[in-house]
């Protein structure tokens, strides 16, 4: 009677614990994936991360999530296992970065002037870096347009600037050479 | 500084703004054309630009002078050579580069005073040295070194750092610049420019390794230099890869030209 009392108490107990943990394999699940990630010790407090749709800063990599700031100041919480299994891409780990900013120029326009006029005008820009160089390169003609690619490398806290100074600077240089330019920057970083 | 008017301090492109009352100092900092002018006026709080960025000191009770200190750029500097040098084992030149000097704002007199900012003479640039992963952010100076003795073009606003190249090693080197610290030399007024301690870099390509040292004594090129001011970072002597001294355009355009997008 006891041994059978027993058993279907031991058994009652093995339901009860088969359903908590299949209700809470989620965070289970987060809770490995966070031991996981402060083990590989990336994302970390500061890093600028984009994971899925959202970018901002971590704040803190919890035991269930990771938390960040997104540049319009909202707070997002994102779950570790999410972050575990996500392609994460960090944009101030290394402390220079590069952009490459997509100029489309008439194709009856002068190139070499083009190329001197870019390089100028990326050149004078104080948050680009002296060296590495500016690189413009003659990627495609298309149509009635040629495409140049601009490269510049900066320190990674100045890529904000540099996606806004650039353009303006470019576009000033070609305006003042009674030059026709679109310059498109790079996606968010 | 006499009351009711603010001091301007032209230095090359720099103007330095200086206001005072009874309790603050307020510093600012504008650019323009470079010039070969170092001169100090006190003009009407009118003539004053009214866009300025401030940089606001408190005091309990403002001290009525102020001193300026000229200082050496607070991170290393990458100096370019006049072009790519190959340096045979045992081979030895001699350079002078220029580098924009840093000008400190005191409110007091010398070093007793409270520092109300600092600013470079000429806008400084940056540059990188290593690989994208690591290395290190230096200020680019604007100009090639010239080789010794030739004088270099600086003006009243800059630095004049003369280093010698030495290859120690037993198989050629390369170098199309120099990096140099000079928070670890001394500071010395000059003539026509401030100049620092010389340097002598050893280049070794046995061991992959520059050696960067700077003498303790003045620059050998003017009569008694005045001495300004002391090395304020510990050690003379500083290691670098000697990649650092010699990457060229070829392997930046390399990695440069990758996909990062």
């Amino acid at each position: 009677m006891t041994m059978q009392l027993l058993m279907a108490v031991a058994g009652l107990l093995a339901v009860v614990l088969l359903v908590c943990g299949y209700a809470a394999r989620g965070i289970i699940a987060d809770w490995w994936s966070g031991v996981c990630l402060r083990r590989e010790g990336f994302p970390r407090t500061g890093d600028f991360v984009h994971v899925g749709a959202h970018r901002g800063t971590v704040e803190a990599v919890g035991r269930l999530a990771v938390t960040m700031r997104t540049p319009d100041n909202l707070f997002v919480r994102v779950p570790n296992c999410v972050v575990a299994r996500s392609s994460v891409a960090c944009a101030n780990r290394h402390a220079i970065r590069r952009l490459d900013f997509e100029v489309r120029v008439r194709v009856g326009d002068d190139m070499e002037r083009v190329r001197v006029l870019l390089d100028a005008a990326a050149g004078g820009d104080p948050n680009v870096l002296v060296r590495p160089p500016v690189v413009v390169r003659l990627n495609a003609v298309e149509g009635k347009f040629a495409r140049f690619v601009l490269i510049v490398w900066f320190a990674s806290e100045k890529a904000e600037v540099v996606r806004g100074s650039l353009p303006q600077r470019v576009w000033q240089a070609f305006n003042d050479a009674e030059l026709t330019v679109s310059v498109r920057p790079p996606g968010p970083s | 500084m006499p009351e009711g008017r603010a001091g301007l301090w032209r230095l090359g492109g720099l103007k330095l703004w200086l206001t005072r009352n009874n309790e603050e100092w307020a510093f600012s900092v504008e650019r323009g054309a470079p010039r070969d002018v170092s001169e100090v006026s006190f003009v009407p709080m009118d003539v004053v630009p009214v866009d300025l960025p401030w940089r606001r000191t408190v005091f309990a009770e403002a001290p009525r002078v102020f001193s300026l200190h000229p200082r050496v750029p607070d991170r290393p500097v990458m100096i370019p050579l006049p072009g790519r040098l190959s340096l045979a084992p045992g081979g030895r030149v001699e350079f002078t580069g220029v580098v924009p000097a840093w000008i400190e704002v005191r409110a007091g007199r010398g070093a007793a005073g409270i520092v109300l900012g600092a600013a470079a003479a000429r806008e400084p640039r940056d540059a990188w040295t290593g690989t994208p992963e690591a290395g290190r952010l230096l200020y680019a100076a604007p100009v090639p070194a010239v080789r010794a003795p030739d004088q270099p073009a600086a003006g009243r606003d800059a630095i004049a750092a003369m280093f010698c190249l030495r290859n120690t090693g037993d198989t050629a080197v390369a170098a199309d610049h120099v990096c140099l610290d000079l928070r670890r030399a001394s500071l010395y007024a000059g003539a026509h420019f401030l100049r620092v301690s010389p340097a002598d870099v050893a280049l070794d390509g046995n061991s992959d390794r520059a050696t960067v040292t700077f003498d303790a004594g003045a620059p050998g090129q003017e009569p008694s230099p005045r001495k300004l001011a002391g090395p304020t970072v510990s050690g003379a002597a500083e290691e670098w890869p000697l990649a650092a001294l010699c990457e060229n355009a070829g392997d930046f355009q390399r990695f440069a030209g990758g996909l990062s997008q």
